[in-house]
């Protein structure tokens, strides 16, 4: 007997179902059926994770997936969830697994803080007519130029990249996810001119032709890690930790490690990938110092070295100390930050919200006078370009997106990536599974998203008047917040509504 | 050039096409003895149940001969060919000369001699339009029918006789019905379906004697039992029509002997179609392969070969559907037992009845009852000769997929196109 | 454009590629559709009577598998066989379609076809390439671009 209920239902509207069976062939979970006796489709909801497959591939639109309304009685404290994770941990004994970013109801500051835009004085732009520009450049900038006598560029300027708009997909590894998905991003960002991240997976042979647009990271476990990775990757990221679990290592289960994760990851086939919680190298600042410029020795001090580390408490100080490592590329990576797979626990309760953690950041390295010495990326649930301008105005350079490509791609964030079931062929490495992504479809809407990010970001910037995202950056004037106290204000250095 | 074409139908026609395809110059005179333009003679037994009107059952649009600058002279026959003169002498005594003639006149019923049979006005062949017409003119509701042959033709013949007559019966002298086609348990699946449909059929039996003198009125059975007859479908068999052939001085066997290119074994004479006797790949044995898609191809060969062109019809072998009230048979390739070396394997599942005949590995022919659906696949088998360990078994029954096929010969058939 | 030997264009086909086909047969579903009276999915398979009949096969599972239809053969030998003169091979386009009028459902071409793409009925059904629509429905509705509609020879 199972103590806890089906978390779903499946309504299937007869009068349209035609028991054409698309439904049960693309549900990897086995709910749909048909039943050979009736010749009618029936369903075990008992495994639906409401990824929604089924329902977009129904030619008939015969099909919605619903919540369960079975309930248990009224408990604020004993939710329905509550009561049921303990009944899924006296069933297992395990620790409860989740997937992609914090779903629970903490304030999303983003929702909170108001852009702004211009009337009569400093009239807005037209970004349809004038030139608008966000081209970004990351990586540290000198404190200063000089120049020669004759005006020769005698500063030594240290190396960044370019990109078309402050949007970069952010790290996700072949073996979190499939081939297919990791080329989908890969093709887009080559399309528009930005990055995609490995993750710690390494680079696939197949996704050599997009390492100019391609961030290399190199995590705990070093898996994928060998002179040729560093070389293609235009930026070297140390991950330090993720804000979907912060504190914790990686596991890409066996299973999951087939032979072409095994020789990305130069592991042996079907072993687990564990990343431990700490690089075993990096006690300190100084530890951390010391691999930043083993990497910029390795790559010839020609690549920006990027530290992406989760939003955790005392995440100002860390950063402080990041870029007084070397860091020429500081990544943030708040707790609503996907992942394919992570204790709920951490999931939920570790770290903090990235809007908070940026604008501490960015205030703590300009009182330090060491802001320009690197660039700020932000992580961790940028769910569209109004998220992105805030980033900006808050002190961001860029950010990373990264559950917006896969939505892009047909996540509708089921949060089962851990089941290696994906019905969309994003988190899972099964063939038959991966195939229904065909990067050439997929690339495309990546993409689109990117594009019609950016041409957004370009009519919110003209509504305030401001022609290039350079004089956005750091702007927080442009920012106001609503339905926030002082202190949270205060932490994110905006005024109130109406001040 | 001047083609002269003796025949009318399939293989005639075919070859008519290829000629002017590769000589747009050349003079085409087709000679048939019947009154009808080029029609579908399978279509008989579809006219004879109504399915089928007479312009329906026509091969070409009325312009046909006119565009393709093709002479057709109609119920004019070929009575003597000089093979050294080149000359075909024709009936009403006029001569044409060619330079390369095709036989294209197909077979004749054969009536054997049963006694009592002498001329009755209600006794009929099945070969052409003019005998289903013939029948359908005779036939009425209260009628017994009675069909002595139970082949193709006289199988076809009764099921179109279920529809206009009371009762219909066929005598069939072996021991099954389609003896030359199936087996016993796919003429009992048959016989079975007929019978739904009120057709009786008496098998190890035949008439001894016909009773009647002006009109056939009853027949007595070997067996010695006496059955009403109001109309008697004699449809026993046909001899390919070597008379001409035979007299010009071509090499006969059954039919008129013929090679690769549908040559005869005189010079600038071809044969083509049911007349013809040509190697069967399967087995290399010369044969009468009396079918449809045989003859277009023999004929399309010979137009080809008398046009100076290039062409051969080396992939012959039998292939052939048919149905009885919906009952469907496809046939293929030949068959034997396991003394002749080959494996048979047969499955029966409700009204469908799969058997099929292995040796050397390969497929050499199948029976489908039933549910033929995609059996061209296993035609192309046949036709191939693919080895069955490719396709991962040497179980035939659940194979007819493309899938099975190693990916490369696949790739290579499906999308290299076939020629 | 590419040219046979002839300085002909090659005809369009529909071809597949098998490894991008996630064996989910709604290409079933629309060729069914588009061969209805209704051209409505609901009404094409509850309603109507005769039921239409889809021209496309999938064959496989959801480890391998890819859609079939008529290859619309150089020479067909469906053409060759048919006892009828419904099934012909347009010598412009090169499109083989089966004239409804015609056929007696003998199914000869069935079998003789070497793909078994031909699907028995009261008359032989096969793929038309749903002439008269810029491209065949199954190509059309194919979710993941298995299934393209090219000139021959530019397939690969």
């Amino acid at each position: 007997m199972r103590y806890y209920s089906s978390d779903y239902i499946v309504l299937r509207n007869e009068e349209r179902c035609i028991a054409c069976g698309v439904c049960e062939r693309q549900c990897a979970n086995g709910v749909h059926r048909k039943d050979p006796d009736t010749g009618k489709m029936t369903a075990d909801e008992s495994k639906c994770v409401d990824c929604q497959r089924c329902v977009c591939m129904c030619p008939t639109r015969a099909l919605a997936i619903r919540k369960n309304p079975n309930e248990f009685r009224d408990n604020a404290n004993w939710s329905m969830q509550a009561i049921e994770e303990v009944e899924k941990q006296a069933e297992s004994g395990g620790v409860l697994l989740s997937s992609m970013g914090n779903p629970q109801p903490y304030p999303i500051y983003w929702d909170h803080i108001l852009l702004n835009a211009s009337q009569v004085t400093n009239p807005s732009i037209d970004p349809l007519r004038e030139p608008m520009e966000t081209k970004t450049f990351l990586g540290s900038k000198p404190d200063r130029l000089e120049y020669s006598k004759t005006g020769k560029l005698l500063t030594n300027i240290p190396p960044t990249v370019e990109l078309n708009s402050p949007i970069m997909f952010s790290a996700m590894s072949f073996g979190s996810i499939s081939l297919n998905a990791q080329k989908s991003i890969a093709m887009a960002a080559k399309e528009c001119n930005t990055f995609f991240n490995t993750g710690e997976g390494g680079l696939h042979k197949e996704l050599e032709p997009y390492a100019d647009h391609c961030i290399v990271q190199v995590a705990s476990g070093r898996f994928g890690v060998h002179k040729g990775y560093l070389d293609r990757g235009k930026i070297v990221e140390i991950k330090i930790g993720q804000g979907a679990k912060p504190g914790i290592g990686g596991h890409l289960p066996g299973e999951k490690v087939n032979y072409e994760v095994s020789q990305t990851r130069m592991i042996p086939e079907g072993t687990d990938a564990i990343s431990p919680a700490p690089h075993h190298d990096i006690y300190s600042i100084e530890d951390l110092r010391q691999l930043i410029y083993s990497l910029k020795e390795a790559t010839h001090y020609r690549k920006p070295i990027s530290v992406k580390i989760a939003a955790v408490h005392n995440i100002a100080a860390i950063a402080s100390g990041a870029v007084r490592a070397g860091a020429d590329i500081i990544a943030i990576d708040g707790f609503r930050g996907g992942t394919g797979s992570t204790p709920t626990r951490f999931r939920d309760t570790v770290g903090i919200p990235v809007e908070l953690a940026l604008a501490s950041v960015d205030q703590r390295l300009r009182d330090e006078g060491i802001r320009q010495q690197v660039s700020l990326v932000v992580a961790g649930s940028v769910r569209n370009s109004a998220d992105v301008v805030k980033a900006i105005a808050l002190g961001a350079d860029a950010v990373y997106i990264a559950s917006a490509a896969l939505i892009a791609m047909g996540c509708h964030m089921c949060r089962t990536c851990y089941t290696g079931n994906c019905n969309w062929g994003i988190a899972t490495q099964k063939e038959e599974l991966t195939r229904r992504l065909n990067p050439e479809i997929m690339s495309e809407r990546v993409a689109n998203v990117f594009r019609a990010w950016d041409h957004e970001i370009k009519e919110l910037m003209g509504g305030m008047g401001i022609n290039a995202i350079d004089s956005l950056r750091g702007n927080r004037l442009m920012l106001r917040g609503i339905g926030l106290t002082q202190k949270e204000l205060d932490i994110l250095g905006i005024r109130y509504a109406g001040e | 050039m001047n083609y002269v074409i003796i025949g009318n139908s399939a293989a005639g026609l075919s070859a008519a096409e290829a000629i002017r395809r590769n000589d747009a110059e050349g003079s085409i005179t087709i000679v048939s003895d019947e009154k009808y333009e080029a029609y579908s003679r399978p279509l008989i037994s579809y006219y004879l149940k109504n399915q089928v009107t007479q312009e329906q059952m026509l091969l070409c649009a009325p312009e046909w001969c006119r565009e393709q600058r093709v002479t057709l002279l109609r119920e004019t026959s070929a009575e003597k060919i000089d093979p050294k003169a080149k000359k075909v002498r024709l009936s009403g005594g006029k001569t044409l000369s060619y330079d390369k003639l095709l036989l294209a006149n197909g077979s004749v019923p054969f009536v054997p001699p049963v006694e009592g049979l002498n001329g009755q006005s209600n006794v009929f062949t099945f070969m052409d339009l003019k005998s289903s017409e013939a029948i359908r003119a005779f036939a009425k509701p209260e009628m017994n029918a009675v069909v002595i042959g139970g082949g193709l033709i006289g199988m076809k013949a009764a099921e179109g006789l279920s529809k206009l007559c009371a009762s219909v019966t066929v005598l069939e002298l072996a021991p099954r019905i389609l003896p030359t086609i199936l087996d016993d348990e796919g003429s009992r699946l048959v016989e079975q379906k007929l019978e739904q449909h009120s057709i009786r059929c008496l098998t190890g039996d035949t008439a001894a004697k016909v009773n009647g003198e002006k009109t056939v009125e009853s027949l007595t059975l070997k067996s010695g039992s006496t059955i009403a007859c109001d109309l008697l479908v004699m449809a026993v068999g046909v001899r390919p029509n070597t008379a001409l052939a035979k007299a010009a001085g071509c090499e006969i066997d059954r039919g008129v002997l013929i090679g690769e290119q549908a040559e005869t074994s005189v010079p600038d004479i071809y044969a083509a179609g049911d007349v013809a006797q040509g190697k069967d790949v399967l087995d290399g044995k010369r044969k009468i392969l009396a079918l449809w898609p045989m003859a277009v191809m023999q004929g399309k060969t010979a137009g080809c070969a008398m046009a100076g062109a290039q062409a051969s019809y080396r992939g012959a072998f039998a292939v052939n559907a048919i149905d009885f009230f919906g009952l469907r048979i496809s046939t293929c390739g030949i068959t034997g037992t396991e003394e002749d070396g080959f494996t048979v394997l047969k499955k029966q599942e409700g009204e469908t009845y799969r058997k099929f005949f292995c040796k050397d590995g390969c497929l050499k022919g199948y029976i489908l009852i039933g549910d033929i659906s995609r059996a061209g696949i296993y035609t192309t088998l046949v036709r191939e000769q693919i080895p069955l360990e490719q396709l991962g078994g040497t179980e035939p029954f659940d194979l007819p997929e493309m899938i099975r096929f190693p990916a490369q010969l696949r790739d290579e058939l499906l999308n290299g196109g076939v020629s | 454009m590419i040219r046979n030997r002839k300085g002909e264009q090659n005809m369009k086909k529909v071809y597949a590629i098998e490894k991008l086909c996630l064996n989910c047969r709604l290409c079933e579903v629309y060729c069914k559709t588009a061969h209805s009276k209704s051209k409505d999915v609901v009404k094409a398979y509850k309603f109507e009577q005769p039921a239409p009949v889809a021209r496309i096969f999938v064959e496989g599972d959801n480890r391998r598998s890819f859609a079939l239809q008529c290859r619309h053969c150089a020479k067909p030998k469906c053409v060759e066989a048919c006892i009828t003169g419904a099934m012909q091979k347009d010598p412009v386009t090169g499109v083989v379609s089966n004239d409804p009028e015609r056929c007696v459902g003998c199914m000869t071409c069935l079998a003789v076809c070497p793909f078994g793409v031909l699907r028995e009925g009261a008359i032989a059904y096969k793929c038309d390439l749903c002439q008269g629509e810029e491209e065949p429905a199954c190509v059309k509705n194919c979710p993941n671009h298995a299934l393209i509609y090219v000139e021959e020879g530019t397939q690969k």
